[in-house]
């Protein structure tokens, strides 16, 4: 007897559905409705929150703090990233899967003391800045906490391990043969990158990065930690928000913003892609 | 354009592996050469040693009279065919031939003219805004070679490019870049590892082995006088067998095979080796039932294991005693004989070559 085998994935799906969505109804349903303040919500349809966010410089600020952050995250994921991924797929020894384990490995280990490394690494008396005043590149101690750099920074030591995990499955499917071709009839190593390589990533290199960030958009620990009370992204204004101003309405408004304007922006890059790709400027 | 490559006591090891103990090597001017090997014989690696991707540990590659041993690929304006074409999959067709000339900063009208010649060289004009993914496999080859020889290469390099082919296509192929070549009067290496393919190919033909050349010669020269049994079984099919020497007069050897057959044989080339054998083509051999008297210098009594009929031929296997069944090959309107016929397998001292044993 035939089995109908996907009646047996509807209970998973209901549950499934419930916590996630309508977990997140009741969150963002309160965005709609007056904050009383002290965890209370009014029980009248408003749209007094969104006009408050859009009209406020300050919560303004942060979107753009945020959304800038997470740019030059991704963007220094990618400059980062690519060559090291790119050395990874076309090594040949056993090195390369020793590596790729250790990048898959450290991605593990849990972000707070990634940041705790990084402020170590990062302080007046640390590694980076005893050598660089030593060298005389800088006269005085660089600093990443409390400032938007290191923030960048920060969120970036997050994603590096994905960047590179993704970007090197990329590379791998470009055949080393092209690079020959490429090179035999006439092409420098600057050359076989600009017309063959970067060409043929492009596809991949453009989900890489909205990917990256799409991650530092709801990133909340390198954030707040490297912020040090001093720089607010929305997803570190919404902590605040809920849990000591205990305004729920608010926080869901904030939270609201920030899951269109990061799909808004997934979408307006997707179609520009495809803009893109339609007059041939870029590859499939 | 087109120049001549020498290659001079070259060597290559990779890490402890011996790739190419040392080898030496001429190609003149225009000339359509083969490296013929079986896998790992170093026939690649030569041509990428050729082509600038490796470098060797020794040695010297000339390319007309320039040394080139450590100019870097882009430099060494040599064109080359991949075994799998390498086209460039976000480019068109166009831009894919046009890449060597570009890459060498050509004038734009000039490259869209010489695209047009190429297409019509390689028999397939009109497919310029056409992507790679959307030709055939024999076409991309065709694409593949009009991009190699875009830019006047003064080598043409060539890994086993017919290798992703069916059959038919390999043959019409075939005789298609042997065509361009000649069209174009360009020096051609071309690696194979396809003893039909470098015959009906080339010039001449090297004949690697363990990462050594064994014998370089015509066609002709390889099949008819090999210098080794490898050569021998590498081209074309032989059956050997181990033999003794027992004196020689006249260039005509005496030799005993099989411990108490003795048989005549001529030496045809040098043999230093201190043990022999006797190689004999299967079409140089007779068979005859059992006992009937004919004119050959030598007979051997054997039974027919098999035969094998394959259209244009007729294969007949004999147990002669030896390790392996003597191939015996027939024409097919031949009677078949049957299996376990005693018969004789004959043929005249001058089929058979004398060779050094491995």
């Amino acid at each position: 007897m035939w089995v109908r085998w996907w009646i047996l994935l509807i209970p998973p799906l209901i549950v499934g559905f419930t916590l996630v969505a309508a977990s997140q109804f009741v969150f963002l349903r309160a965005s709609f409705f007056e904050d009383l303040g002290l965890g209370r919500v009014g029980d009248e349809l408003v749209i007094g929150n969104y006009v408050q966010f859009l009209t406020d410089g300050f919560y303004l600020k942060i979107l753009w703090v945020t959304v800038k952050t997470s740019a030059l995250a991704a963007l220094s994921t990618l400059i980062l990233g690519f060559p090291v991924a790119y050395l990874i797929a076309r090594m040949r020894s056993s090195w390369s899967m020793i590596l790729l384990a250790g990048i898959v490995v450290s991605t593990f280990i849990t972000i707070v003391i990634k940041v705790y490394g990084l402020i170590v690494i990062f302080s007046a008396n640390g590694l980076f800045n005893q050598t660089m005043l030593a060298i005389g590149l800088f006269d005085k101690p660089f600093s990443v906490f409390g400032n938007e750099t290191g923030v960048v920074i920060g969120l970036m030591h997050f994603t590096l391990g994905f960047g590179v995990l993704l970007l090197y499955s990329i590379i791998q499917t470009i055949p080393k043969s092209l690079e020959s071709a490429a090179q035999i009839h006439g092409a420098n190593r600057w050359r076989v990158y600009y017309r063959i390589i970067f060409p043929l990533s492009l596809p991949g290199v453009t989900a890489m990065l909205l990917m990256v960030f799409n991650m530092c958009m709801g990133a909340f620990t390198s954030a707040a930690l490297l912020g040090g009370g001093r720089v607010f992204t929305l997803p570190v204004m919404i902590q605040r928000i809920v849990m000591m101003d205990i305004k729920y309405s608010m926080g869901a408004t904030i939270a609201a913003v920030l899951l269109v304007s990061v799909i808004v922006i997934n979408l307006l890059s997707i179609y520009l892609l495809r803009r893109l790709r339609a007059a041939h400027l870029v590859v499939v | 354009m087109s120049q001549r490559v020498a290659l001079r006591n070259v060597t290559k090891r990779f890490g402890s592996v011996v790739a190419l103990k040392t080898i030496s090597l001429d190609i003149e001017e225009g000339e359509f050469i083969t490296l013929l090997g079986p896998s790992g014989c170093g026939k690649t690696t030569t041509l990428r040693l050729i082509a600038g991707f490796n470098d060797p540990d020794q040695g010297q590659i000339l390319l007309g009279d320039q040394d080139i041993t450590n100019l870097p690929p882009q430099k060494r304006e040599i064109g080359m065919v991949f075994q799998d074409y390498a086209l460039f999959p976000h480019l068109t067709i166009k831009e894919n031939i046009a890449f060597p000339l570009r890459e060498r900063r050509t004038p734009k009208e000039k490259i869209n003219d010489r695209v047009v010649e190429l297409l019509e060289l390689v028999r397939l004009p009109g497919v310029e805004e056409r992507y790679p993914s959307e030709l055939s496999g024999g076409q991309a080859q065709r694409i593949s070679v009009a991009r190699a020889v875009a830019y006047p290469p003064r080598v043409l390099l060539m890994d086993e490019p017919l290798g992703a082919l069916d059959l038919k296509l390999r043959e019409a192929m075939q005789l298609e870049l042997r065509r361009i070549q000649q069209e174009l009067q360009i020096t051609t290496v071309f690696v194979t590892h396809d003893q039909t393919e470098a015959m009906n190919m080339s010039d001449r033909i090297a004949v690697m082995r363990n990462g050594e050349i064994e014998q370089v010669g015509t066609a002709r020269d390889i099949y008819n006088f090999p210098q080794s049994s490898f050569v021998a079984d590498f081209v074309g099919r032989i059956n050997l067998l181990d033999a003794e020497l027992l004196g020689e007069s006249e260039g005509i050897a005496e030799l005993r095979i099989l411990n108490d057959v003795n048989i005549r044989a001529k030496i045809a080339t040098e043999v230093q080796s201190k043990s022999l054998c006797v190689g004999i083509r299967p079409e140089k051999l007779a068979i005859g039932r059992s006992g009937h008297k004919d004119r050959y210098d030598n007979q051997i009594p054997g039974k027919v294991i098999s035969s094998t009929f394959s259209g244009n031929l007729l294969d007949i296997f004999v147990d002669v005693g030896a390790d392996k069944p003597f191939l015996v090959e027939q024409r097919p309107d031949q009677v078949p004989l049957e299996i376990n016929t005693p018969v004789d397998v004959c043929w005249n001292a001058q089929d058979a070559l004398v060779l050094s044993a491995e």
